[in-house]
């Protein structure tokens, strides 16, 4: 009983301070296309403003460096004048 | 003699083998690195590590060319309240402008300009919440429009919309693995796309719109109390929106879509309260039982939407093209099917369970992507009639849905904050605030953070929101009253500079949640190159060492 009463007065008291579960607005006036372009240029600017720098990462690039220099040494050595 | 010396000992040369002259060695040495390299570009190439490409998530390709797309800041933004909203005395001035300006109008000879000041009226009194005056002022304006442009338009031809099939297990499978089959929506989508509104279209989509709009917010609270004559207005007001969507579905960022649905959700709500129990406005189902279907249905996607990326990859130019809005009509034309095809396979589908769908009488053909009711609620939130817990409730669900779980976690906290408008009946608001914390402790278990310290952030962001809100409305009320001209463009330009020079810009930085990190088919040219000259120096190594034991 006591539980009982407990939710009706919750009720009572919900139902007092509803007005409308949604408020549900499509209206279209002089305010809306310039309000909707105002929203969406708060996050444009920034993205535009953003640029986006390619992180550096070395990758296999050390190994390559390894490479281009058993080249050329490999290169130096087979064109290199023999002692006689 | 020392080894050292031996090594720089002249070389016998063995009878019938002759070494090679200085030009040989090195054009072998060159042939074995050029051979090499090639074969380390050809090796490199299928199996190097691939480049890692930092793209936009598919939510930032809009549905319209060139339309408002999605930005996860502004949901945490608009549930913080982080936005421009005018106060009463804004709308006081546009009323009694608006007044003036129709007083000089003639309406026996009825023009475009006359319909916007109507607009303008109706707008100003339903924001001041006085919804039946503007119903009224609206029922006049459709007279006006009729005189002035005809009947009402019918909009595009559509084809008939997907079945959704009976309630059972199977149905419901298969409504959700072949949800981005939907030839209405589609259809929709390419006549919007590539048309623009006559100016009978645009004039009767706004009465549709507004009239269906003010009808619903001036007779809700007595449909509610069981008044039949306001639940009669209640679902004329439907109507009047649904005829509005037939004429430009795609307005407002589909807002008008939502608006209908959620319009419809209530309704069924007052029929059978438990719907609100089960499923949120949208359609997103809150019980775990339902959700099971809704994983299959992800795991299905996931299995058949593989490659978004790589379709982003290969329409990139088109596809930012269709977001920047820079194509003309032969070019929205022939973007169409991609970005219909991009936004169905990459985009998480959202809400419009079957059940929800079929008690709701719902117009949608299944469930949407997740930027379209997101938006739509957006929308509706900021220039509709503010925050909502049904609207906090939705999206919380999408964004958990998108692994978005701050934002979740946040707005489950503002549909506590306002839950005593929730639901009138105290079984249907007890549950929906115990399934809000339920989700908040789900979601800090997964995020890793306690929930005082999530609470503290989240109010001092509210009340950071909520501040711009009544600082920016203090001014504008000021300014009026000095005799400002509310239409003037620089009119907030003072307060907007020193509110940002103090505190910084009221939306958020975008920060990484719009883009991702995603493995691309190509190596990185570095990497490739690197793998190439790798081989080319190991060629170089070999061809050497043969020479050297040849020698020896």
């Amino acid at each position: 009983m006591t539980r009982a009463m407990t939710r009706l007065a919750t009720a009572l008291l919900l139902a007092s301070a509803f007005s409308a579960p949604a408020a549900l607005a499509c209206i279209n006036d002089r305010e809306v296309e310039l309000s909707e372009h105002e929203f969406r240029s708060r996050y444009g600017e920034q993205e535009r403003g953003q640029a986006r720098e390619e992180p550096i990462e070395l990758g296999l690039a050390p190994v390559g460096a390894l490479g281009a220099l058993a080249i050329a040494g490999a290169l130096y050595l087979a064109g290199r004048r023999r002692p006689a | 003699m020392s080894a050292s010396n031996d090594r720089w000992r002249p070389v016998e040369r063995r009878p019938g083998l002759e070494l090679p002259s200085r030009p040989a060695r090195v054009v072998l040495v060159s042939f074995a690195t050029v051979t090499f390299a090639a074969l380390g570009l050809l090796i490199g190439g299928a199996l190097g590590p691939k480049e890692v490409l930092d793209l936009p998530r598919p939510h930032t390709i809009p549905l319209v060319s060139g339309g408002t797309s999605l930005r996860i800041a502004m949901i945490h933004d608009v549930l913080h309240e982080r936005y421009v909203v005018h106060g009463p005395a804004w709308y006081r001035e546009r009323e009694r402008r608006a007044r003036e300006a129709i007083a000089r109008e003639d309406e026996a000879a009825p023009t475009d300009r006359l319909l916007d000041l109507y607009d303008d009226l109706s707008a100003a009194l339903d924001r001041q919440h006085r919804s039946g005056e503007a119903v009224e002022v609206q029922r006049r304006k459709l007279a006006l429009v009729e005189r002035l442009h005809g009947p009402r338009p019918t909009g595009p031809e559509l084809p008939p919309a997907r079945e959704r099939g009976d309630a059972s297990r199977s149905d419901a499978q298969r409504y959700y693995l072949e949800a981005d089959e939907q030839p209405r929506a589609k259809a929709r989508f390419e006549a919007m796309a590539t048309r623009t509104l006559s100016p009978a279209e645009r004039a009767w989509y706004r009465t549709c719109a507004n009239l269906g709009t003010m009808l619903i917010h001036a007779s809700f609270q007595d449909a509610w109390r069981g008044d039949a004559a306001a639940r009669a207005r209640f679902e004329e007001g439907l109507r009047w929106v649904r005829h509005s969507i037939e004429l430009n579905p795609l307005a407002h960022f589909g807002r008008e879509v939502w608006q209908a649905e959620a319009v419809g959700f209530f309704l069924a709500a007052l029929d059978d309260a438990s719907l609100l129990t089960r499923y949120d406005l949208i359609g997103q189902p809150l019980d775990a039982r339902s959700e099971e279907v809704e994983l299959e249905e992800l795991a299905g996607s996931k299995l058949r939407f593989r490659g978004p990326w790589r379709a982003y990859q290969g329409h990139r130019e088109t596809l930012e093209a269709w977001a920047g809005g820079t194509l003309d009509e032969a070019g929205r034309r022939a973007a169409m099917s991609i970005v219909w095809d991009f936004r169905s396979h990459a985009l998480r589908r959202v809400g419009v369970a079957p059940g929800w769908a079929a008690a709701t009488r719902s117009e949608l053909e299944g469930p949407a992507p997740y930027d379209e009711p997101v938006l739509g609620i957006l929308g509706m939130w900021m220039l509709g009639g503010g925050p909502n817990p049904h609207f906090a409730l939705a999206l919380g669900g999408v964004c958990e849905r998108i692994n978005q779980r701050h934002v979740a976690w946040t707005a489950y906290a503002r549909a506590i904050e306002m839950a005593e408008r929730l639901w009138p009946e105290a079984s249907v608001h007890e549950r929906l605030v115990a399934h809000c914390r339920a989700r908040q402790t789900a979601l800090e278990e997964l995020l890793g953070e306690p929930h005082d310290a999530l609470q503290a952030r989240h109010e001092a962001e509210l009340a950071f929101g909520r501040r711009f809100q009544e600082e920016r409305q203090r001014f504008e009320a000021e300014q009026l009253q000095a005799g400002a001209d509310m239409d003037a463009p620089d009119f907030f330009a003072g307060f907007d500079r020193a509110f940002e020079a103090q505190h910084g810009p009221i939306a958020s930085p975008l920060g990484d949640a719009d883009r991702a990190q995603v493995r691309g088919r190509k190596p990185r040219g570095v990497d490739l190159a690197s793998m190439s000259l790798a081989a080319g120096g190991l060629g170089a190594l070999l061809a050497l060492a043969v020479r050297s034991r040849r020698r020896g």
